[in-house]
């Protein structure tokens, strides 16, 4: 277990690189098909919206779309935060600060849309 | 019909109007001065030599002697003289002075570097990063007795566009990644570098040079801003080979 | 010996050509995956505070503001989004192509960089044509 864990922390950027990778190329075509969806929808409010994106086959696919954006983002940041911040402690407080907060705005989506 | 016989050096010291190029230069003594300013100087371009290195020298030997930065080959072979001209990093013995442009041509010392005096650079920081990289052969197995180790030409074609680099670390100190990370980032210049050793056929290490430059600092703070790139003076891509280091670190082993 | 003053850092941003064609694109893709980020965190607290029930007077002011300049408002926003939406993708096909080392020598850099900077401008403006 040991060993494993510090693999994990010398392989860290590997590992970012890939996810950051895999999560672009996922998101290419799914933020052109919610652009699609979106403009598609003549939808006036917010709420209209959901109905359209619930039905089922669009659903599998937002929640796909979903997890890659939140993922995206949240390595983004991470790229950021570690650019410009060096003071240890600052930047592993902002880190858990951005994955909580990505971790809610994604609860939040995902139940509103999905649930 | 009458021929003026003038010679024609007369024509040319009558003709000749002198050409002005204002230089402004970074200046800081740091046994005189608190903080650093930047000196204007005025030179006739008829009575100079085409590349900046050739102002400077100009300067230095006719109108201020205590301007002070490193030269030596003056034909873009040893590095020395790496200094930021009108806003991007170069050879000052390989950079043309600019004859159209009428704004004063500004020399300031490579960017983010601690500054030992005028336009001399602290590089012991950026030595040490290209010493951590341990650009030497590594083998381990026996070396051939008697003969060289042989390469084939197409192995060799490898390293074309790698060996050149002269060190003059234009390219790191106009990445703003190594500006805002230079204590762990190890930058383009020393990355080439390492490119150069890891796909050199003859050397044995290279699954462990890679995995030396796993971690998330030296060679993932490369964003492809590709700034070294442009910034080059021999025209090689540090860039590209970042990339191919980053293909080739592997995510298992 | 000599009284030696603390080295000064020589001039980065001040000093640098920043108008050079990579630095531009590589800031403008930062900045727009930012701005994107923000936004999609935004969303949230947007629609909690569409939906919740607050019957302060400050709430009210706010929102009737908004709804009064939100012609001119939400017109620069989408476009705002938008363009960075677009941007930040083409550009990103742009950083996929340059890890497998596709396009990445310098004249090409500087091709497909105007391709996308320009590009990525014209099909925001058709979006919006659409949208409106």
């Amino acid at each position: 277990m040991n060993s494993f864990l510090i693999t994990i922390k010398q392989k860290e950027g590997v590992i970012h690189w890939w996810l950051q990778r895999i999560t672009s190329v996922l998101l290419i075509p799914l933020v052109l098909w919610f652009l699609f969806v979106l403009f598609n929808s003549d939808a006036s409010t917010f709420y209209a919206l959901f109905s359209h994106v619930t039905t089922s086959i669009n659903l599998y696919i937002f929640v796909i779309f979903l997890i890659s954006l939140f993922v995206h983002i949240k390595l983004g940041m991470d790229c950021i935060i570690e650019d410009y911040v060096h003071h240890e402690n600052t930047k592993y407080v902002s880190k858990s600060l951005v994955t909580l907060v990505t971790l809610i705005v994604f609860k939040f989506f995902y139940t509103l849309f999905v649930l | 019909m009458r021929f003026y016989s003038t010679s024609v050096s007369q024509i040319k010291q009558s003709e000749a109007s002198p050409r002005l190029r204002t230089f402004e230069i970074y200046r800081w003594d740091p046994e005189k001065d608190n903080k650093p300013y930047l000196k204007t100087y005025v030179i006739d371009l008829n009575q100079c030599g085409p590349m900046v290195l050739d102002a400077l020298n100009k300067i230095k030997n006719e109108q201020d002697s205590t301007l002070t930065y490193r030269r030596s080959c003056r034909e873009g072979i040893c590095g020395s003289c790496a200094m930021t001209i009108d806003g991007t990093n170069t050879l000052a013995c390989l950079r043309p002075i600019d004859t159209e442009a009428k704004t004063p041509v500004k020399i300031n010392p490579l960017p983010h570097m601690y500054v030992i005096k005028d336009l001399v650079p602290d590089m012991s920081n950026f030595y040490a990063q290209y010493k951590s990289i341990e650009p030497w052969l590594k083998k381990k197995s026996a070396l051939p007795v008697n003969q060289e180790q042989l390469q084939t030409q197409k192995d060799r074609a490898l390293l074309d566009g790698l060996y050149e680099c002269i060190l003059c670390s234009c390219c790191a100190t106009s990445c703003p990644s190594y500006w805002w990370n230079s204590d762990r980032y190890l930058g383009p210049a020393v990355l080439l570098q390492a490119y150069r050793w890891i796909i050199d056929s003859r050397d044995e290490y290279t699954k462990e040079r890679l995995s030396t430059l796993e971690d998330p600092f030296k060679v993932y703070r490369c964003h492809t801003i590709m700034n070294c790139t442009k910034a080059c003076p021999k025209h090689l891509n540090p860039g590209k080979a970042i990339s191919e280091i980053k293909r080739r670190i592997s995510l298992f082993g | 010996m000599t009284n030696y003053k603390v080295r000064p850092l020589s001039g980065h941003l001040a000093v640098y050509k920043m108008t050079q064609l990579t630095t531009m694109l590589s800031g403008t893709h930062r900045v727009t995956g930012l701005f994107l980020a923000l936004v999609v965190y935004f969303s949230m607290l947007i629609n909690k505070f569409l939906v919740l029930n607050l019957s302060s007077y400050w709430v009210y002011w706010v929102a009737y503001y908004l709804n009064f300049y939100s012609n001119i408002f939400m017109y620069i926003f989408a476009f705002g989004t938008l363009f960075s939406v677009y941007y930040h993708l083409l550009n990103g096909i742009r950083h996929l192509g340059w890890d497998i080392c596709l396009g990445i020598e310098l004249d090409e850099l500087y091709f497909t960089g105007k391709i996308v900077a320009v590009s990525s401008v014209i099909v925001t403006i058709i979006s919006m044509y659409f949208l409106i």
